[in-house]
């Protein structure tokens, strides 16, 4: 693959791969060796490309298998007991007003404590806009089931939230 | 909140920027990597579903293998170096072993008693011969078969029993004579028919023979 083809792509789908790839893992350096690992291999085998429709599903694909091969080396228990416990990456660009700046701090701990299987979804659908067709293509998932875990994990979000914010 | 107003308020929160740093590294690794051979990474696949059969067993092993295979060949080499050094360290000879290990009381009363029986058949034996003959016999071959079928070796050792005939003393009324006949014990060693006293006197059946005197001293 040629270096402004890897441009082209890094250019166009680094940034939400970034941001699924950081809720995901909720670990800054784990995100930039997932995500170096991925430009790594689309580098290596440009065939993997070849005949794909859309680039940006397939990617985020790439990643998610990526994280879960992480997280599954790792151990499910020692990720999120390390990474909740840390809560030091933000999902969320700062912000100007300081309400907001609080929310966005108790939002991403919020989504923290979702499980990775329910935080993928709802991330996908509320921040890369796929529907859940698209999500259950991309995860490898029943069509329900995605829209099942978009449900729980925006539930659980709501009651996480609701305690510190009364108009939710 | 109805749900949809929650959603599009967490829609609303703009996400972290991807690192501006990131680009010029991230774009150099896949340049450099690309540059070396092609290997057929089968890690990635592409994005039709299957999966070659040797990349999903490595995949089904790797969860089995948990934290990691390097974890697991370390632990296997820590075992070799335990079963190795135990392996040096074992006792080198049975014998030694056997010394070596402290003799439980068990074992020596149990080796007493047996003993005691053998010297007792024995005494019989020397027994029945004075009747016969009028005076103990000068040796323990004497005996057999005639007045013992087979005649009981020392059972610490395998050795035939100790016997020694001694002239009856002067006002012993030990008529035809006194004998001392004996096991080594469990010192293994001959100490001439004496048995071992603790220092208050008492027979200490550690130490000194085991000793079927006739008459009794």
């Amino acid at each position: 693959m040629r270096g402004s083809e890897l441009e082209r792509l890094y250019d166009g789908h680094a940034q939400p791969l970034f941001a699924f790839l950081l809720n995901l893992t909720r670990n800054e350096a784990d995100t930039r060796d997932l995500l170096q690992d991925i430009f790594i291999k689309l580098a290596r085998e440009p065939a993997l490309l070849a005949g794909v429709r859309d680039e940006r599903a397939f990617l985020i694909r790439l990643a998610h298998n990526a994280a879960i091969d992480l997280m599954r080396r790792r151990g499910t228990r020692e990720w999120s007991k390390e990474n909740i416990a840390a809560d030091t990456v933000s999902l969320f660009a700062p912000a100007r007003d300081p309400d907001a700046e609080t929310f966005r701090a108790d939002l991403s701990r919020a989504l923290a404590e979702l499980p990775p299987e329910q935080r993928a979804v709802v991330h996908l659908k509320l921040w890369e806009g796929l529907t859940f067709e698209d999500i259950a293509g991309v995860l490898d998932i029943p069509l329900n089931t995605a829209a099942s875990r978009y449900r729980y994990g925006l539930d659980k979000l709501r009651e996480r939230l609701r305690p510190l914010y009364e108009d939710i | 909140m109805k749900p949809d107003e929650f959603e599009k308020r967490l829609q609303g929160q703009t996400l972290r920027q991807v690192p501006a740093g990131w680009r010029d590294e991230i774009l150099a690794a896949a340049e450099a990597n690309r540059l070396r051979t092609p290997g057929v990474d089968r890690a990635f696949t592409s994005a039709a579903t299957h999966r070659p059969w040797l990349s999903t067993l490595n995949h089904q092993l790797s969860t089995i293998l948990w934290p990691h295979p390097a974890a697991w060949a370390g632990l296997a080499g820590a075992w070799m170096v335990i079963l190795t050094v135990n392996f040096l360290m074992r006792d080198p000879t049975p014998a030694v072993a056997e010394k070596a290990a402290p003799p439980s009381p068990e074992v020596i009363v149990e080796l007493k008693q047996q003993s005691s029986v053998d010297l007792a058949r024995t005494a019989i034996a020397l027994e029945r011969y004075r009747l016969a003959h009028g005076e103990y016999s000068e040796t323990l071959d004497a005996l057999a078969p005639q007045f013992i079928a087979r005649l009981p070796h020392d059972i610490i050792n395998g050795q035939p029993l100790h016997y020694r005939r001694d002239p009856p003393s002067p006002g012993s009324g030990a008529a035809g004579g006194q004998f001392v006949l004996y096991s080594v014990g469990w010192n293994e060693s001959d100490d001439g028919g004496e048995v071992g006293l603790t220092k208050v006197g008492n027979v200490d059946i550690s130490a000194g023979d085991w000793v079927w005197r006739y008459p009794q001293k």
